[in-house]
């Protein structure tokens, strides 16, 4: 990408329109992170169908904004009352909520801020230098190399789907199946529509997305509710905790910021790799922060190094996570696997064409995550106490707004009225699958790389007449298929091991 | 929370051998490639991970099958539902219900104005707020989802 791209990216992007859908991403972020039950996958899930009804430019800058805020948002209430916003400000709340009940609340969300920021940018300035040059390796695949691509995606997410790896393969084998449903791409035929013309183009990603991370939530919730726990938060917000000053003084910035950048490095590789997002990445930051800190015994208590460093880790996947996707076409984290089906939507292909033929659009990208994280930075900063009163949201109300919205955004994608039912009966599977420990994870890779796993394997079927010896004769196609292997594998030999070790004593 | 596995084996069996029958004897779709050409049907890849399913569902209902004789396989267990469970499920059956009415009258009266009304009243009614409030904030979600959407970017809630 050229210095002209970038410059005309950007001037395309000092538009008034521009500045306000962003600004407007930033505040609904702020808000989606910072109340319990909402998550950051949730916003961009509701919000991206209303975006298609704008320009593309400006959709992707209302986007951006909410996703970098959301999950800098989400410290807020791990801060405050120690229930994360969402899932990746989980360790937020070992060291913000302590330091809130020390009155030093405000401090904690200064920090929470700060270096949420520098995570953000670090993140983003190593995606727009090494994007490009992956890009550039993935000239060389062809269909085998793209088939064990989404394998090792699919593996990956399996992988982190917690204890029983048998869920999360048996929902991403689901996922994959549902892709088929359909007209077959290369044969024409129609495969399990039923006779619905609506199901002729096969079942859209977005109302999956907005069924099984919105309303499948709402429903959870509901079901989970616990009366005692929920008067005891409403006891701690209408406490009077004493904030006191925002920002870090700047012996206390001196001190964290070489730690926050290594870990800024550190949260990006994590988010490079599909499937591990903001909370993967801010427990193994914290928790290796953490083992080599002079002040480990702080660490849980209310150590001001433990929060920067959980709030450079949630942010800083950020970065990584893009850089997979559009490089690979493999989500780094479930909102990058949103991104990527707007990207489709868009008619746009991960690769490197986004790098040359839609170098300008890509440019714009990274000028808007940049934005979105200033943004942030000054919201957030301006007004970190007002924020607090977003507790204040009683989550019921919560609960009508989202089932509304679940059909509204819904319904603006296609202006169909089968993507509600199929919304809805996402919904409903969500939440069964959510009482019985299921990872939806990989149900939607599953979704969104079951077409590319199909069509590239048939496609090198053909070349290579029917021979599935062909996937292990490439050297990328055989490293990935290993890899894929152990990934699977490793954690069930591992688990048998470490049963089989008591019994052995 | 439930973690026994025979409920979600059980339905990933069923599920698995419903698609299996609906590929191999109701659209019969072509599975193997027909000559040396290396052209599989189309049937292949949803035949081999309806398969997969089928197995894989039978794996985790032997799974819970064995949790629920007390091995040690897996660490679920069934709980008890106490009374605040069950006021919970019973506020989910309202929900959906009024969730499926909705969407039901909207298609028969494709008034989506009206009926978010009423679903958002009686939303807020399930869960017993204020009548103030649930007047309130009926009226400013629907005129939020009128101007936004229906004049704004002139989406016509047609069902």
């Amino acid at each position: 990408m050229t210095a002209e791209v970038w410059i005309s990216a950007f001037q395309d992007l000092l538009r008034f329109d521009v500045m306000f859908y962003l600004f407007i991403g930033i505040l609904l972020g702020t808000v989606i992170g910072a109340l319990p039950g909402l998550s950051a996958t949730m916003g961009v899930a509701i919000i991206t169908p209303i975006t298609f009804w704008l320009d593309k430019t400006v959709g992707l800058a209302m986007i951006m904004g909410l996703w970098n805020a959301a999950v800098f948002a989400g410290g807020i209430t791990a801060i405050l009352i120690n229930t994360p916003g969402t899932p990746a400000s989980i360790t937020q709340a070992f060291d913000g909520y302590p330091l809130a009940k020390q009155g030093k609340g405000g401090l904690a969300l200064g920090i929470n801020v700060l270096y949420s920021f520098l995570g953000g940018m670090v993140s983003i300035i190593l995606l727009i230098l090494f994007a490009q040059p992956i890009a550039k390796f993935t000239i060389s695949f062809t269909s085998p190399e793209y088939f064990m691509i989404a394998l090792f995606g699919l593996s990956m997410m399996v992988a982190v789907s917690g204890d029983n790896i048998l869920k999360g393969m048996i929902l991403g084998v689901f996922g994959i199946l549902l892709s088929t449903i359909g007209i077959d791409p290369i044969s024409g035929a129609r495969r399990m529509t039923f006779n619905y013309t609506n199901l002729n183009a096969g079942i859209d990603f977005i109302p999956v997305m907005i069924g099984l991370f919105g309303l499948a939530e709402i429903l959870h919730q509901i079901y989970a509710h616990n009366q005692e726990n929920a008067l005891k938060e409403k006891a701690l917000r209408s406490e009077n905790l004493k904030l006191g000053r925002i920002l870090p003084s700047f012996k206390q910035m001196k001190e964290l910021t070489p730690r926050c950048l290594l870990v800024s490095f550190v949260a990006t590789i994590i988010g490079a790799i599909p499937a591990a997002g903001g909370d993967i990445s801010a427990i193994i930051c914290w928790g290796n922060s953490k083992k080599f800190s002079k002040k480990s015994e702080e660490y849980g208590h209310g150590s001001v190094e433990g929060l920067a460093v959980s709030s450079t880790a949630n942010n800083g996947v950020i970065g990584g996570a893009m850089c997979t996707m559009l490089t690979l076409g493999l989500p780094g984290d479930s909102v990058t696997a949103i991104l990527l089906g707007s990207l489709m939507m868009y008619g746009l292909t991960p690769g490197y064409t986004m790098f040359t033929e839609n170098a300008g659009f890509t440019s714009q990208i990274f000028i808007l995550m940049i934005f979105a994280n200033i943004g942030f930075l000054i919201l957030g900063l301006a007004t970190a106490k007002a924020s607090a009163k977003v507790l204040n949201v009683n989550q019921q109300t919560v609960w009508a707004c989202v089932s509304i919205l679940c059909i509204v955004g819904t319904f603006c994608i296609n202006n169909r009225f089968s993507d509600v039912i199929i919304m809805a009966a996402m919904g409903l599977l969500g939440l069964f699958f959510k009482i019985y420990d299921f990872p939806t994870g990989p149900l939607v890779l599953g979704l969104l790389l079951g077409s590319t796993m199909e069509k590239s394997m048939r496609r090198a079927l053909v070349v290579s007449h029917g021979d599935f010896f062909y996937f292990f004769q490439r050297p990328i196609s055989c490293v990935l298929f290993v890899v894929v292997i152990l990934t699977l594998f490793a954690p069930i030999i591992l688990k048998i091991k470490r049963k089989k070790l008591p019994l052995s004593n | 929370m439930h973690k026994n596995n025979m409920l979600p084996g059980a339905f990933f069996t069923l599920l698995g051998l419903f698609f299996l029958y609906i590929i191999v004897a109701v659209e019969q779709m072509q599975i193997v490639s027909s000559g040396a050409d290396g052209i599989y049907g189309a049937g292949f890849f949803p035949f081999i991970c309806s398969l997969l399913i089928f197995v894989m569902g039978i794996g985790l209902t032997l799974q819970g099958l064995k949790q629920r004789k007390g091995m040690a396989f897996s660490d679920g267990a069934t709980v008890q539902a106490d009374p605040e469970q069950k006021r919970n499920v019973r506020n989910i059956w309202q929900f959906l219900a009024g969730f499926a009415v909705m969407l039901i009258a909207w298609k028969l009266t494709r008034q989506f104005i009206v009926c978010t009304f009423l679903y958002a009243i009686y939303i807020n009614y399930l869960f017993k707020r204020p009548w103030k409030f649930i007047l309130a904030f009926a009226f400013i979600i629907t005129a939020f989802i009128y101007l936004m959407f229906v004049w704004g970017f002139s989406v016509q809630f047609i069902a």
